[in-house]
């Protein structure tokens, strides 16, 4: 079982490389506007990666409902 | 009826909010919803029967099946019931307001023409609201189920709360006819709040100052503009195919700030009412005048509909297409085409059609959609990203505006042509010679158009300037690019008091005059 | 000195920014703009538009709601926006005779119209580019009017339209008719205070209105106009050849104005046993040259090719033979325009409006005593007499000493 750290951890890599920026720290509070370059655009390329990194599929309604990065990783944590 | 007449702000309102406030303060906030729903049913009867029996069938079948969608424990019940809905109100949207393309088709044309000629007044806002509660309730049917039936403190819960919550919600007369839409989980807890029914001071002032404002831009911008600058050229071109040159040049730039005005100053209006009441409703327009490119405009332009259209359409097509580039490990152009380009361009010609059944507004979609999908792919470009690192920040938003605002302004003339026609008239007429006597209006009226220009470009917009009271829920964060000589802040003051009052007190001599907002007929 | 302007600019920015409090400047009567009466004074305005709000909901001065006092106006006393605005009322209480027509026909005075066929109650509510679709529905609910005997429509070329236009006054006329009680066209100052009156049981009125009115009346003629004189002369002196020529042809059936307009309100009326008299308004023969030259109208912008007189007169041939033809015994057309008596240009106050009281006065006792009746049998005589009198007025010419 994956801790939520180690889901944080992997998701920020996920959106490091999405975003194409390596500096890029998120915390479970982090919102996507808040951050360089995460419009909903990338927000999709963002989710479907992370679904190809975890193994998992999201409903679309959770891919547009989410509030912040917290809310991914519970997200991703109730579908493992 | 509509928010602009004075029958409305000093007779209807004042009562309404003087029965609010006693009724929340005999039965707490169930009261005072229960004066809210039928205020807004009463508003409803004023613009037909017909259309206060259309909204009330409306409210029930959705209210029926969102209390499938958020209680039902069997999946296959719940999407049922989601698409029922959603059909339901789509169908009845599209009869009311596409006959022109549904008359040929036996029996559904006929219902489509009568019902058109029953409800002149729009459906489309509310219809939005209403669809988009369906699907709140759908993705988030705990919070939704909550929302809709948490008992006050100290309260039983109680089977009469559910509905008047959603039906307070689905027919609230501030943003009944021109929005902006609201999601049902913005303004439902609202509703939920102990504290709803009491009128606060603080509420008012806001409030008052956000109508103050949206008046002002109505009948201080908005109509003087149209009438001077914008109808009477659209009207040569519509009799005659032409136009002087200069006229169709200056029609064209004043309509941009118009449009503006005009839906804007709705907008404002509207967050205004529900603000003397202690609602607050989410922001329609964020300075979108002075947009850097076509993705900041839509961050900024009619916001309620963009994250709508974002929201139900736009992602779910991205995320298919996304997911099916990604199995098919398509990569490059094809990848985009499937995951950004082709959802946009559908995204942008729903926006153009949702306006209604023209040409023009396809047009209109399918040019912003395309615009976008080539801002988008130069933004990701490799080249603008190590590029726009180089170029101060000034620089790059002015050569952004310098690139948008012309584009922009040539498609709105676009949107207000009735027909391509006269679109391509009055691009053909930008090469005709100036008239003499009727090509320039007088230094008054550029002075006017010059200050609407200097509002909309350098001026802070209503939120900017109330940002300490929360006056509306943002759906998008946009960096603010008011000069800070002009980022004024308002606060409850005596100052900001006498300026209030001295708007109010300008437009109250305008008011006999009312014309209608230019949403009103989409 | 220093110190003041630091102060003046920090209590400035506090008040506009919002910036923090500085130590000392709410010493400064500015600083009085940061204390927290935003409330008291906001409320003011609005308390302002909710006392006129109520006083017109009290009143209803247009007849526009169920509720409200009962109308009480003043004879020949408003301004022609006003008296669109009155349209409801006027046609809602009970009137002897009724005059609709374009401004052609605005002269008249209600006391004119009273004297000449002995009646208590006349009202004249012509306004300004009377056109088809506004005089439809107007002549329509004037036709209901209590009481009413006698509905007199002035025609003149603004009638020949083939097309849907209406201008302000128009839409405000059939707003008077259709708006709700909610619309409040009556939320002006000048309402208010007559309103005002009309709560203190004085009639509906005030006395701004008045001069307005004179305006209309007391117009010097045109004659002490060098400008207009002046080119009538040249219209006159050096026609338009096409004057003479004849007018295209046009088939009746493209006049919205009699299929709309005049037969469906001939027929109601005759139903209501209400005599209806149709003017075709006089006009100096001289000014006929001038719309030949200078044919420019906001009114009537599509004279054809030809005679532009011709094609009036082609049109009130058509209404002429209308009437008959539909068998409405109760209308009858005047054709004031070829009577001599009341077409000399020192009665007119510019080139088509026929103002002198006395003229005026001419003119109704005419229509009471049928002396310019025109009928299908009589109408070549009538056409014969206009070409004959715009002939004649070739040799006219204006000379200032004179």
């Amino acid at each position: 079982m994956l801790t939520d750290e180690e889901i944080l951890s992997r998701i920020t890599n996920v959106v490091r490389d999405q975003l194409d920026d390596d500096e890029l720290t998120l915390t479970p509070t982090t919102e996507a506007n808040s951050v360089d370059g995460w419009d909903s655009l990338a927000h999709v390329r963002i989710m479907i990666a992370v679904e190809e990194e975890f193994g998992v599929r999201f409903q679309t309604s959770e891919i547009t409902s989410l509030k912040n990065v917290g809310g991914l990783v519970a997200l991703v944590r109730s579908k493992l | 009826m509509s928010l602009v007449h004075p029958a409305l702000l000093f007779m209807c309102l004042p009562i309404f909010l003087i029965v609010f406030a006693a009724a929340g303060r005999l039965w707490g906030s169930r009261g005072a919803l229960t004066v809210l729903t039928a205020a807004s049913l009463l508003f409803g009867a004023t613009q037909g029967i017909a259309f206060l029996v259309v909204i009330v069938a409306s409210a029930l079948v959705n209210y029926a099946l969102l209390m499938v969608i958020v209680r039902s424990d069997r999946p296959a019940s719940v999407r049922l019931a989601l698409y029922t809905g959603i059909a339901a109100n789509i169908g009845l949207l599209a009869l009311a307001k596409y006959s022109v393309w549904l008359g040929w088709i036996p029996v559904i044309g006929t219902a489509s023409l009568s019902l058109a000629a029953l409800i002149p007044t729009t459906l489309s806002f509310l219809t939005f609201q209403r669809s988009v509660a369906l699907l709140d309730g759908f993705s988030a049917r705990g919070a939704v189920a909550t929302d809709l039936q948490k008992p006050r403190a100290g309260e039983a819960l109680s089977p009469a709360n559910p509905p008047l919550r959603f039906f307070a919600f689905a027919s609230m007369f501030p943003n009944l006819l021109i929005g902006p839409i609201a999601y049902l989980v913005e303004v439902v807890p609202q509703f939920a709040r102990s504290s709803f029914g009491r009128i606060r001071p603080i509420d008012l002032s806001i409030g008052l100052t956000l109508l103050a404002i949206g008046l002002v831009k109505k009948f201080y911008f908005a109509d003087i503009i149209g009438r001077d600058w914008v109808d009477p050229v659209f009207a040569d071109v519509a009799a005659h195919g032409a136009t002087g040159g200069l006229r169709a040049i200056e029609a064209m730039v004043a309509y941009y700030v118009q449009l503006y005005f005009d839906f804007s100053g709705y907008s404002d209006m509207a967050l205004g009412v529900a603000r003397m009441m202690g609602i607050t409703l989410p922001i329609n327009f964020d300075s979108p005048s002075r947009a850097t490119g076509i993705v900041d405009f839509y961050r900024r332009w009619h916001i309620t509909l963009t994250r709508v259209i974002a929201r139900f359409l736009f992602s779910p097509l991205s995320i298919a297409g996304t997911r099916y580039a990604a199995r098919k490990r398509w990569r490059g152009a094809r990848a985009q085409a499937v995951s950004l380009w082709l959802p946009l361009i559908v995204n942008f010609i729903v926006i153009g059609l949702w306006h209604g059944p023209r040409l023009t507004y396809v047009l209109f979609g399918t040019i912003h959609g395309l615009w976008y999908i080539l801002e988008t792919e130069v933004r990701g470009t490799k080249w603008w990203k190590k590029r726009r690192k180089t170029i101060a920040e000034p620089i790059r938003m002015l050569g952004g505006m310098a690139l948008t605002i012309p584009l922009l302004i040539l498609t709105f003339a676009l949107f207000r042509s009735a027909t391509l026609a006269d679109f391509g008239h009055l691009l053909g007429s930008l090469g005709n010679p100036a008239q003499p006597g009727v090509d320039l209006p007088s230094t008054w009226k550029f002075a006017q158009l010059g200050l609407a220009y200097a509002i909309v470009m350098f001026g802070p917009n209503a939120y900017e300037m109330l940002g300490r009271y929360r006056p509306g829920i943002r759906s998008y964060i946009n960096v603010s690019i008011t000069p800070r000589l002009f980022a004024f802040r308002w606060r409850p003051t005596l100052f900001w008091g006498l300026l209030v009052c001295a708007a109010i007190a300008a437009v109250i001599g305008k008011m006999s005059a009312v014309t209608p907002f230019a949403y009103q007929v989409f | 000195m220093r110190a003041i302007i630091d102060r003046l600019v920090s209590a400035i920015r506090r008040t506009i920014y919002g910036a923090p409090r500085r130590q000392g400047a709410h010493r400064f009567i500015i600083a009085q703009a940061n204390n927290r009466l935003f409330l008291p004074v906001v409320v003011l305005p609005v308390l302002y538009g909710i006392g006129l709000c109520a006083i017109l909901m009290l009143v209803d001065p247009y007849d526009l709601r169920p509720w409200g006092l009962s109308p009480r106006l003043t004879r020949q006393s408003y301004p022609t926006i006003e008296k669109v605005n009155l349209v409801r009322v006027y046609v809602n209480t009970p009137h002897d005779l009724i005059l609709l027509g374009s401004s052609t026909a605005m002269p008249f005075t209600e006391e004119q119209l009273d004297a000449a066929f002995g009646y208590k109650s006349s009202v004249n509510l012509s306004y300004e580019a009377l056109m088809p679709p506004d005089a439809s529905r107007v002549l329509t609910a004037a036709v209901d009017t209590p009481g009413l005997k006698r509905l007199m429509i002035g025609i003149d070329y603004v009638q020949m339209r083939a097309d849907d236009k209406m201008e302000y006054l128009g839409r405000g006329a059939i707003a008077s008719l259709t708006n709700q009680w909610f619309d409040m066209p009556d939320f002006t100052l000048p309402v208010v205070r007559a309103s005002l009156h009309r709560l203190k049981g004085d009639n509906f009125d005030v006395p701004e209105w008045r001069p307005e009115v004179d305006k209309l009346y007391d117009a010097p003629a045109v004659t002490t106009r060098p400008d207009i004189m002046a080119m009538l002369d040249d219209s006159v002196a050096h026609p338009d050849p096409a004057i003479f020529e004849p007018a295209p042809v046009r088939t009746c059936s493209s006049y919205p104005f009699i299929d709309r307009v005049l037969l469906p309100v001939g027929r109601a009326a005759m139903i209501r046993k209400i005599h209806v008299d149709l003017l075709f308004p006089p006009v100096p023969f001289q000014s006929y040259y001038n719309w030949q030259k200078h044919p420019y109208s906001q009114y009537y912008p599509s004279w054809g090719t030809g005679s532009h007189y011709r094609q009036l007169v082609d049109f009130y041939q058509c209404v002429v033979e209308a009437v008959a033809a539909n068998g409405l015994p109760n209308v009858t057309a005047h054709a004031l325009d070829a009577d001599p008596r009341l077409t000399q240009i020192t009665d007119f106050r510019d080139t088509i409006h026929l103002t002198r009281p006395d003229a005026l006065r001419r003119a109704l006792s005419a229509i009471r005593n049928g002396d310019d009746v025109v009928t299908p049998t009589t109408f070549a005589t009538y056409r014969k007499a206009m070409d004959q009198g715009v002939a004649n007025a070739r040799s006219w010419r204006w000379s200032p000493v004179k």
